[in-house]
């Protein structure tokens, strides 16, 4: 009945005094997945002198004992003796560890992400050579430089339209109730975002949705979860679902290099089809947004001259879109949590939002809270690496060729050290681990800058605007455990997807208007009681009109009999939230309700003056909301008596 | 009729009051600690009076914990919702979001600390502590329990009973009583809350047998039907809502007279405000300190009325008829009075929200001057009464303050310029002019922050005694009808 248990406080010692090794893999795993805990574990992972190979660490790498015994071990074979928690993955959370092993790429390889089909693009993102050695080609770089070319395109300013574009229409569907996700909204965002960037046709939005979904999950496992869990179906499944998504990828590579010479129709003047003969079918004109600079990704990658095959540029294309969505979506949720929860010490209230109107929204020169938000929490705060061969960390560590590594993003960014300066970039504050920052910046090249971060450029201003947009939300709130009445928190699973991130808003402000269905069985004798139904009503009806238009807030009322007159449909389009208004409105019609209500099987106890909450419930479980729960309207925040106003002074 | 006398009317010659949170650590010794206070609770057809008027609110969470049954707490759920799911579930819908959310109110607020209120009026601080003593720390001795070396210890201590006083400093709270410069004969006197305003002008109450109207000149009376503030009822629509027609004559009995209190302290800065409303002032356009708070409330600070005519003071008006101030010339469409009691017809699907008063300011005054003084806490330790939770104080906070009652002219998302949680884009606040466009005040802050709420349930004498008495209709019983 009440909230989930309180966990226990952190305590060092629970890792020492853990039975075996599978208990101390657990004890890992418990502090990782929860914030408070994991903190605490960043601060003592520097002191903790624990060691499998019998040495004191302090500082350097901490070994823990793996659940996966193998790199490509999603699921072990029966005839496999399995040890199960037998190897040893090294978590690097040394700050000059991590920022040697994301630079040496002759010693540390991405061979991890191999495992879900990318492990040649650039998850990890080395700033030069390549993790997998192809012969004498550097494939990464030429991978690299061929998404840099097919976002030439596109300027900073259009990549903010398209954000403002994408979080607009993210907004129709994921705010369409007051009780919403933000792991759902920026994920709507993030995904609209990348169809009229990648140039994806409308209608791709669910397999995107889907393949994206389990490829965020396969990577997860993949470079984190494995080592503490067991998921055979995790791995087979993001493999499906992006070789899916690879499959559309490489149809739409083709039909984008096929249309420039074979166009779905020709040019004729005046034709308003011209803009779309080099678009496959479905694919939105980016101009139709006011878009005119950026041409979609696809088109550039199938048309550009490369020396890269079809299925390469599939892989180039599948690989960063694989990076961006998840990866907004928890950068959203968890700076906007950050966010709510530095209320309570009244920081927010100086420093976000405009100064002199102390009100409550992000303002433009507020990137500074989303930035801190990621470097408390990074939003991918683990990298896997595989040792290529014997070498010493700066911290005097040496690994072994093989050996396997988890690189601790969350301790480096948390490591407040002289030795890790932020990136000034415009007077911000910023950490190099979590977008880059390296040589394809405008900025000088830093001794930290990690690698070049199609983030930076991409997902950075969606992250922006859609914080902006749930933070300007009016009476936007947590919402609470029906129980404990305790807040509802950012859900993450692993202690870092953002699963979900529920808050609520006063959706009346921007939408006023709702419908009410309220389908009713009409009793048997059915036929009877249809056509005495219909008599009320006939006869009731200037009644109705009569208290409709005295009430002022409702715009269309109406009756139905559906399936065959068997049941009596109510609909009303009305202002205002369903217990402030439909209640009391219902109220003052009670006795034509009273009718109505002796014909439906399953009424509430007559008369309904009599037992007016009854009446009430019995609307409020016969109403059917729209389907998906859309509604359309032309004037979303124009209320009836505005309206019927306007029409009054004649200026409607 | 024997509801509490709060509720009924205002504390008899009461300057000082302290409210407590209490949280009960079981049942049994709850409701011995309950019986103790009983004698203390002051109901409307009682005629005892110890100088300290003590009033008991209980929770939905404190009458779970006193193991009231299930049939009581059902109709509960089903009949008041609101008051079920606890103040801080519908603080989203108050309004009371970003700063004056729940999780920033202090931890006795929480649903599951906050079991019961006990509200001590009296005429000083003085005499309400001597009662708080009375009340927490009487020596007792319960039957059957020892305490160490057999001394008597506070009843609080013995039946586990905590108790968290409201303000920081746990003193009593007091009126601000100023003298008026527009007195009377009769009140040379008046109360005022913090921002300045006068306070005590409108007095909102219901017939009872007995009542004697004792109201000064200058006040405002608005009376209702019982049920508008008290369960069983009949309300102003005709209609009992707890009329309770399936229900024993025993849970009938436990409901009546019973009605829903709401204990909310709203903390003012009155620093901003006052600064707020100097920014705006604009002698040579009319705008002076005090035609700004006026438009702001709807009221001058002294209590005077705007006039319809001129838009500014000296209204011929006793009180304030909307009707007659159709474009909002004498008091805008959003000023605080005019939202929390637009009185006349001109909001969409009318019906009268009323609500019982009973708040009176914390802290001591802003002075400008001293900034030890200034930097403590002050503001409206409120408690409002009436029937219905939803259709009366959450309609008044979470629409009306929240936004422009539908049917007003001006900016419909505006929020009460007082008491919103301001938002940008929408705090503004319009001023309607007899003559050219209206006055626009923009980048209004939010002067008033939430600092926690309760919804309680505040029993008749009946309901209580059957509380006491356990005699109780209980699941068993219940079935067997």
């Amino acid at each position: 009945m009440s909230g989930k248990a309180k966990r226990k406080p952190f305590n060092e010692n629970d890792y020492q005094s853990a039975v075996d090794k599978h208990a101390k893999n657990r004890v890992i795993f418990e502090w990782i997945c929860d914030d408070y805990d994991r903190a605490k574990l960043y601060q003592k992972l520097s002191t903790l002198q624990i060691d499998t190979r019998g040495t004191k660490l302090g500082a350097k790498p901490f070994p823990i004992k793996s659940r996966s015994k193998f790199l490509d071990d999603p699921s072990p074979l029966k005839s496999d003796s399995t040890d199960d928690c037998g190897s040893i993955v090294y978590l690097v959370h040394n700050r000059k560890d991590i920022n040697s092993i994301m630079l040496d790429t002759d010693s540390y390889s991405n061979l991890p992400y191999l495992e879900i089909g990318s492990g040649g693009f650039m998850l990890g993102l080395d700033p030069l050579g390549i993790s997998v050695p192809v012969g004498k080609v550097d494939i990464h770089k030429i991978q690299r430089e061929a998404l840099e070319h097919s976002l030439v395109s596109w300027q900073a300013a259009e990549v903010k339209t398209l954000s403002q574009l994408a979080v607009k229409e993210a907004k129709v569907m994921a705010l369409r109730n007051k009780f919403f996700d933000v792991a759902d909204f920026s994920e709507q965002a993030a995904l609209r975002f990348c169809i009229k960037l990648f140039g994806f046709a409308t209608s791709d939005y669910g397999l995107l949705e889907e393949s994206l979904r389990r490829t965020y999950r396969g990577m997860n496992y993949q470079m984190f979860g494995r080592h503490f869990l067991s998921e055979p179906l995790t791995l087979p499944l993001a493999k499906e679902w992006m070789g899916r998504l690879g499959t559309r990828v490489s149809q739409l590579l083709d039909e984008y290099q096929h249309l420039p010479n074979y166009p779905r129709w020709d040019e004729r003047l005046g034709d308003p089809r011209a803009k779309q003969r080099l678009l496959p079918e479905g694919v939105e004109p980016l101009s139709d947004f006011g878009l005119t600079g950026g041409k979609p990704v696809l088109q550039v990658l199938a048309t550009t001259k490369l020396n890269l095959t079809g299925q390469e540029r599939m892989v180039i294309a599948v690989g960063t879109l694989a990076g961006i969505v998840g990866n907004v979506q928890a950068s959203v949720c968890i700076a906007v949590e950050h966010i709510l929860n530095q209320l309570k010490n009244n920081h927010i209230k100086k420093s976000v939002g405009s100064p002199s109107a102390k009100a409550f929204a992000l303002q433009p020169d507020d990137w500074t809270w989303i930035a801190e938000a990621m470097k408390l929490n990074p939003p991918a705060p683990y990298l896997p690496r595989i040792v290529a061969k014997e070498v010493t960390t700066p911290s005097g560590f040496k690994f072994n060729k093989g050996d396997e590594l988890i690189l601790m993003i969350g301790t480096g960014t948390n490591d407040t050290s002289p030795i890790c300066p932020f990136h000034n970039v415009a007077g911000q504050k910023e950490d190099s681990l979590i977008f880059g920052f390296g040589e394809n910046t405008n900025l000088p090249k830093q001794p930290y800058s990690q690698h070049w971060c199609v983030g930076d450029f991409l997902a950075r201003p969606l992250i922006e605007e859609t914080v902006r947009a749930t933070l300007s939300l009016p009476g936007l709130s947590r919402r609470y455990d029906p129980v404990t009445a305790e807040p509802l928190r950012l859900e993450k699973r692993w202690g870092f997807a953002c699963e979900k991130f529920p808050l609520s808003y006063k959706r009346e402000k921007l939408r006023t208007q709702q419908s009410l269905n309220v389908v009713m069985r009409i009793k048997a004798p059915i036929p009877e009681n249809a056509e005495r139904l219909k008599r009320v009503i006939v006869g009731g009806a200037p009644r109705i009109e009569s208290a409709l238009i005295k009430a002022r807030h409702v715009h269309f009322a109406w009756f139905e009999f559906i399936e065959n007159d068997t049941k009596l449909v109510l609909h009303t389009v009305y202002d205002g939230d369903f217990e402030a208004y439909v209640s009391h409105f219902a109220l003052t019609v009670d006795d034509m309700f009273d009718q109505l209500f002796m014909s439906i099987e399953g009424s509430p106890p007559l008369p309904v003056r009599d037992f007016p909450n009854e009446f009430v419930e019995t609307l409020r479980r016969y109403n059917l909301p729209p389907a998906g729960g859309y509604l359309f309207s032309a004037y979303p925040t124009a209320e009836t008596h505005q309206i019927t106003a306007a029409v009054d002074a004649g200026t409607l | 009729m024997n509801p509490q006398a709060i509720v009924a009317r205002p504390p008899k010659n009461t300057s000082a009051a302290q409210h407590y949170v209490l949280k009960f650590d079981a049942a049994k010794s709850g409701l011995e600690f309950l019986r103790h206070v009983r004698n203390y609770i002051y109901f409307l057809s009682g005629n005892y009076d110890c100088g300290v008027q003590v009033h008991l609110g209980l929770t939905y969470k404190g009458l779970e914990t006193l193991d009231l049954p299930a049939p009581y707490l059902r109709v509960l759920a089903r009949n008041s919702p609101a008051f079920a799911q606890g103040a801080a579930i519908r603080a989203p819908y108050l309004g009371d979001t970003l700063h004056s959310a729940p999780e920033c109110w202090p931890e006795f607020f929480a649903k599951e600390n906050a079991h019961a209120i006990l509200s001590f009026y009296g005429k000083n601080k003085d005499d309400i502590s001597a009662i708080v003593k009375m009340v927490f720390e009487s020596p007792r001795i319960i039957a059957g329990q020892r305490t160490p070396k057999n001394l008597p210890s506070p009843i609080s201590k013995i039946l586990n009973v905590k108790y968290s006083p409201l303000t920081d400093d746990s003193t009593p709270i007091e009126r601000i009583r100023r003298r008026l410069t527009n007195g009377t004969a009769e009140s040379t006197e008046g109360d005022f809350v913090h921002f300045g305003y006068r306070d005590g002008l409108t007095s909102v109450g219901f017939n009872y047998p007995g009542r004697k109207s004792s109201l000064k000149k200058g006040i405002e009376e608005q009376w209702h039907e019982p049920g508008e503030f008290l369960l069983g009822r009949i309300n102003n629509d005709g209609r009992n809502p707890w009329a309770l027609s399936q229900a024993t004559d025993k849970v009938k009995a436990f409901f009546l007279d019973a009605s829903f209190g709401i204990l909310r302290q709203m903390e003012q800065d009155v620093a901003s405000f006052e600064a707020y409303v100097s920014a705006q002032v604009d002698i040579e356009a009319g705008k002076s300190v005090d035609y700004i708070k006026a438009k702001l409330c709807g009221r001058y600070p002294d209590g005077s009325l705007l006039n319809p005519a001129t838009g500014t003071g000296d209204s011929l008006l006793p009180i304030p008829l909307h009707d007659a101030d159709k474009e909002g010339f004498g008091c805008p469409f959003g000023a605080h009075i005019r939202r929390m009691n637009p009185r006349s017809n001109d909001v969409v699907h009318l019906r009268q929200r009323p609500l019982i008063r009973r708040g009176m300011p914390y802290g001591v005054e802003w002075t400008g001057k001293d900034k030890d003084v200034d930097a403590k806490s002050r503001g409206l330790m409120g408690l409002f009464f009436c029937a219905s939770i939803e259709e009366q104080f959450e309609h008044l906070v979470g629409s009306w303050a929240d936004r422009l009652p539908m049917g007003f002219k001006g900016a419909p998302m505006s929020k009460d310029p007082l008491m919103g949680t301001q938002e940008a884009s929408h705090n503004r606040f319009e001023i309607p002019l007899p003559s050219g466009a209206p006055i626009e005040l923009v980048d209004i802050p939010t002067f008033v922050t939430t600092r926690g709420m309760i919804y309680a349930i505040y029993l008749g004498a009946e309901g209580l005694s059957l509380l006491l008495s356990d005699d109780l209709i209980k699941e068993d019983d219940e079935e067997d009808q």
